[in-house]
Order: structure tokens, then C-alpha cells, then sequence
């Protein structure tokens, strides 16, 4: 349960099923040594959650510009080939979209709307006040809306 | 529904179509392999020696890894116990996994349930205890953290076959 759920977070992260198996793969580590130094209230998910994009952002810092973008396009190229043409496109939008948002937008984006964390929630994982993880919402879906088109998320899916 | 609401509901629910796209999770033996090479670290860093003795403990027959005792907070532990069979294409085997979870002393989230704070398995076997011993040496670290942090009835999967390569 964990395992993959917490992989679809870090794979909407960096956009590579490889990368997003190493990145959960050292989180699931490093929470199992940290489990019990943490807090007697801390909550599970959110917790996890936030290790996950933890090392996630060290995965991205030890990418190159150009391999990060090799690793992209080849990402899209997997993607169209394995679903229905129209929603590979489709999909491809949203990844596009996704990967082109700041990192720190990415984050509360995949919480908030693919995790589908709490406010509250998503805080504790990001480790940011609420207030702040209200306004990067809100500003992510702005730059989502513009990204992909105004008044609606996607062209319709023929 | 306004459509700000709208948008965000259909970008959840594209997010999660595009998420289905990647990987299920980490493979058993990517996790195993990452928990070997880990505990190769530790036992050979001068530096982590004192801790490695924390990851693993190895005794014939069983298979029990904790979290450091340094670290381990004061806490009222749960056991569980579940028995699975495994065929490998050598032997049967039966392991047995008990794990002390952080139930009693995380009731503010109760997902801690799912988490171990230890687990130890033991496995017999029906072959020689040659075979035993070989088998010991597949399942090594066969506690992979993907297995750990499955729900509890996934712990009696094929998963567990696939812990090995050498038993495809």
C-alpha cells in the first residue's frame, strides 16, 4: 500500500517511473530508521509524504539540466506508447503542465490534489505553514490554468 | 460547484491517471538489494559499526531487524503474528513474520498500525537443513521494506516468492 502510493507521488514528481522507484525506495529506508525518533503525534502519511519529496529534490539535484531533460522526453515517449493515443496526449499535457510548475508548487499540488491531503496535512509533510500551503495552491492552479488553457483543465477527451 | 472546484476535480483525477502510468512501487528485489547494500555500509564503516549492529540481527533460523535501540523511543508495543507458505522451486518453506508495531503508542493516527517498530521472521523448512540454510541465505533480508509497509494481507502474497531472483 504504501509503497505504491507513495511511488505515484514521486513519480508525478520527477516524471521517471526509475527515478521515482529509487526516490521511494530510499525513503522507505530512511523513514524506517527515523520512525522512532519522530513525535508521538506525528501522522504517518503526511510524514512519509514528505520524506518521499525529500528525496525526490536530492534526486533532482544530482540531475544535470540536459539529463533531466533527455529523461523527460523519454518519460513522454513511454507514456504515449503504452495508453490510447488521445489520452497518452492528453496525459501528456498534464505531465508537461506538472513538471513545468517550481518544484515547491509541484509538491502541493501531487498532496494536495493526487494525495489528497488536508491543508492541515499537507503542511505537516511539506513542513510550511498553512497559510503558505493555501497560497502555493492557489498559485499553482493559476499556473496550471494558464498552462493548460483557461476555464477548463483539458480538452475534452474524444 | 464553482469552477475552481471543478478544475481541481478534474486535475485529481487526471493526476491520478497520469500516476497510473508509472511504476506499481518498488520491486521486493530492489528494496533488497538497497537493504544490502546498506547493511554492507554499515558493517564496514568503521564509523557505523556501532549501528549496524542496530539493522540486523542474524540467528539460525530467523531473521529479525530493528529500528536502533538508541532511537527507540519508551513504548508500548503490539505483536502480531502471521504465517504465510512460500514454494520455491528447491523446497517449502514456512515463514512465520512477527512485527512490533507502533499501534499502542500512535493512537492519534491509527495507520501507524501498519508500521513496524521491529519484525522478525523465522523460516523452517521440510528439506535438509542444508536446503534450510540455503533458503536462509535467499530470504537473508527477505523482510524487505516493501513487504513491511504492505497492508497485512499482502504479506501473504506472491511477493514473497519474489524475493529471490533465484527462485523464478
Amino acid at each position: 500500500m504504501y509503497g505504491s502510493a507513495l511511488t505515484r507521488a514521486a513519480y508525478l514528481h520527477l516524471g521517471d517511473g526509475h527515478a521515482a522507484e529509487d526516490a521511494v525506495q530510499d525513503a522507505l529506508l530512511a523513514a524506517w530508521d527515523a520512525a522512532g525518533r519522530t513525535d508521538q503525534h506525528t501522522p504517518l502519511w503526511p510524514w512519509l509524504i514528505g520524506i518521499v519529496f525529500n528525496h525526490c529534490r536530492k534526486h533532482l539535484r544530482t540531475l544535470s539540466r540536459r539529463r533531466r531533460r533527455e529523461r523527460h522526453a523519454n518519460a513522454m515517449r513511454l507514456t504515449v506508447s503504452q495508453g490510447a493515443e488521445a489520452n497518452a496526449d492528453r496525459l501528456a499535457l498534464i505531465r508537461d503542465a506538472l513538471l513545468g510548475l517550481p518544484e515547491p508548487l509541484r509538491c502541493v499540488v501531487i498532496a494536495r490534489f493526487e494525495q489528497g491531503l488536508s491543508v492541515a496535512q499537507t503542511a505537516v509533510a511539506l513542513s510550511l505553514p498553512e497559510g503558505t500551503v493555501k497560497r502555493r495552491s492557489h498559485e499553482a492552479v493559476g499556473k496550471l490554468r494558464v498552462m493548460l488553457g483557461v476555464g477548463s483543465l483539458l480538452p475534452a477527451n474524444t | 460547484m464553482n469552477t475552481d472546484d471543478t478544475f481541481e476535480n478534474e486535475m485529481a483525477a487526471d493526476l491520478a491517471a497520469l500516476a497510473e502510468r508509472g511504476p506499481a512501487g518498488p520491486s521486493a528485489e530492489r528494496v533488497l538489494s538497497a537493504l544490502r547494500q546498506r547493511d554492507a555500509r554499515r558493517r564496514w564503516s568503521a564509523a557505523g559499526g556501532v549501528a549496524a549492529a542496530a539493522a540486523l540481527a542474524i540467528a539460525v533460523g530467523a531473521v529479525t531487524m530493528r529500528q536502533p535501540e538508541a532511537e527507540m523511543p519508551k513504548r508500548t508495543a503490539q505483536a502480531t503474528s502471521r504465517t504465510v507458505d512460500v514454494t520455491s522451486p528447491r523446497v517449502v518453506h514456512r515463514a512465520s513474520m512477527t512485527s512490533d508495531t507502533h499501534v499502542a503508542a500512535r493512537a492519534d493516527d491509527p495507520a501507524w498500525s501498519l508500521f513496524p517498530a521491529s519484525l522478525s521472521i523465522a523460516v523452517t523448512s521440510d528439506a535438509s537443513p542444508a536446503s534450510a540454510h540455503d533458503a536462509h541465505a535467499d530470504w537473508d533480508l527477505s523482510l524487505n521494506l516493501s513487504l513491511a509497509l504492505s497492508e497485512p494481507a499482502e504479506l501473504a502474497s506472491p511477493l514473497w516468492r519474489l524475493s529471490s531472483p533465484s527462485w523464478r
